[in-house]
Order: structure tokens, then sequence, then C-alpha cells
């Protein structure tokens, strides 16, 4: 099956909009299934949609250092997506050409993210729900949601991310660290550079990221670009992006 | 009123979080968050806004009732019961 590539480049405003104008639009039958490929610049910070916000991220922080925040349309946890060192992933799809059962699509999916890490010599392990792990570190999260006929799926891959900066951005709940026992970030948190000793870039990342989906999911991609249609959409969902009444919904 | 807030970590990794505005057996207020699941994701938010001004006696038999409208995953419908009971009891 042929499927559409897109790689690209925003703001996270942005970025969540062009997602949600697709997966809008693929329910429609206007968009074709997708695998788009990004970078979140500048760098930015995401949180789940059933996330408290003070629960969530630290405010002080992100606004004395300027980066951007906003909830997303789908749940999970906080993710600092680092503009020198992470790449953004989405899928669109046919709930019928993924699966019907949830856990089920999530574990194909991420099977893209373990191909790619693959591809760079080192192991990875899906963990359910939505994690990827190298040598027991979490190096991915994913998020889904759906609508009657179509998925989004977009998660990430660390390759290069500045865990110091990841870790003053993101609000870990103290019963949450009790379990993890008292362990720094860097114990629980890896990226693709601290587990090869050098830093691929993001070149090789996307790359590694295109084969590995195509592996998880049986697909050619032809590169193209967003649609006038999508770029409408988006245009008119990034003000909720950046609204306040949506990132401080709860 | 009395304000109740309680936290879970749920088996698998996630956090449940609810927070609670009782006015004796009334709730006036429910949030319920976290880092779960929830499909379709609207449901969560019927879920809360069915549970206020109900009385707490009544929230089990509405949160069964509503196991059917959605599927959640990360957390079950029992992590809810059981941590609003704990909060109630609290």
């Amino acid at each position: 099956m042929k499927w559409r590539l897109i790689i690209d480049e925003g703001d996270v405003y942005w970025d969540m909009a062009v997602d949600e104008a697709m997966l809008l639009l693929h329910e429609e039958g206007l968009t074709p299934n997708t695998l788009r490929i990004y970078v979140i610049k500048p760098s930015g910070v995401t949180f789940g949609y059933f996330q408290r916000i003070h629960d969530a991220i630290n405010i002080d922080y992100l606004d004395s250092m300027k980066i951007d925040y906003t909830r997303r349309l789908t749940g999970g946890g906080a993710v600092y997506h680092d503009m020198n060192g992470e790449i953004t992933y989405s899928v669109v799809a046919d709930i019928d050409d993924i699966s019907w059962d949830i856990l089920e699509s999530y574990r194909i999916i991420c099977q893209g993210i373990v191909y790619a890490i693959e591809e760079f010599g080192l192991k990875a392990q899906y963990k359910p729900i939505n994690d990827v792990l190298v040598n027991g570190k979490k190096i991915s999260g994913s998020a889904q949601a759906r609508k009657k006929r179509s998925l989004l799926q977009h998660g990430t891959l660390m390759y290069n991310t500045d865990l110091d900066i990841l870790a003053k951005t993101i609000r870990v709940p103290k019963e949450k660290m009790l379990a993890h026992g008292i362990k720094s970030i860097r114990e629980r948190v890896t990226t693709l550079a601290l587990e090869l000793g050098y830093n691929p870039g993001y070149r090789r990342v996307i790359n590694a990221l295109i084969n590995g989906f195509k592996k998880a999911l049986d697909i050619e991609l032809e590169r193209q670009k967003l649609t006038p249609m999508e770029i409408r959409y988006a245009k008119r969902l990034v003000g909720k992006y950046r609204s306040r009444e949506w990132i401080y919904k709860r | 009123m009395v304000k109740k807030s309680g936290l879970r970590r749920i088996k698998g990794g996630k956090t449940l979080k609810i927070d609670l505005e009782l006015e004796s057996d009334i709730i006036k207020d429910i949030i319920i968050s976290g880092d779960f699941f929830a499909y379709p994701a609207e449901a969560i938010e019927e879920l809360e806004n069915t549970l206020k001004g109900t009385s707490i006696h009544d929230l089990r038999n509405i949160i069964i009732e509503f196991r059917k409208r959605v599927t959640l995953v990360g957390i079950s419908f029992k992590d809810i019961i059981e941590l609003l009971d704990d909060l109630i009891n609290s």
C-alpha cells in the first residue's frame, strides 16, 4: 500500500494543528494515509489531553526560558520536544489498515520506532502501552486519538535531547518518583546519542524512521506536501492550540 | 465545602488523579486527570459533568453505567471507583 510522506517543521502550536487537521480531514476521506515526520521548532513542550497543566509541566521555568507549550489532542504524558535532539512523527490512517484493537494498534505503530532504532545497531523494546525502551530506559513515547474510522498516533524519538532541560520542563508526580525509587532522569530516560556514544544527527534519524515505519506498516511512501485544504484547516485550528482556554482547560 | 484530592499510580505506569469538591454528600466539582488514554476522549468530561450535582451514594452506579460508552487505556473504571472511595472515606 502506498502512503503519503510529509517531512516538515513548525512551532508546537502549528504542529499540533496540522496533526489535528490531518485527522479531521482523513475522517472525511479528504486526507490519505500519511506518515508525517517533523521537528518542533523552536523547542516546545506538549502535555496530555487529560493532564492538569500544573501537575504536568513547570510553567514558571518554561515562561522564563520562553519555551512554547500546549495541550495535545491525545492523552498520555508531557513531552519536551528539543529541536536539536528530538524527532516527532505522526501516523494518520484508516483504523481498518492498522487495527481496531487499541493496544494492538499502539504496538504495530510503535514497532516502526523499534525498527528505526535497530537501524543504528541498538536493541529496542516496545513497552505497552506507548513506550519504546533501549537498555531499559525510555527513548520514545506515543499517543493516539481516534475518530470513527481514522486514527492519529503521534510520538517522539529522542536522539540527542538535553535531558537537564527535559527534567526542568516536565513535572513527575511524587508517587511516580517513589515507585521508580529516587532515580535521576538519566537512569530512566535515554537518547540515541547516549546509547551510541555519538550524535547521529537528525537526517539519519529521519531516514531511520522512514525505513522503520515502511517495515512495520508494510507500506511504500511517496513524499508530498500538505494539501491547501489541510493548511487551511490547520490555520483555523492553530488559534486553539495557542489559546489560554485550551492550554489551561484543566 | 470540602476539597479532596488523591493520586494513584496504576500498575503499568500511568497516573490517575481525582480532585473532588463536596458539599455534604453532593459532588460540586470533580476533575479526573492523568497521563492515561480514553476513547472517545470527550467521555471523561461527559462523566465529570454527569457526576456534578449527584450524591456520592450514586457514584458507583453512574460510573458503571458509563463503562459501555468509553474504553479506558492505562487505567480502569475500578481504579476510578477505588480512588473515589478512598477520597470520600478519607
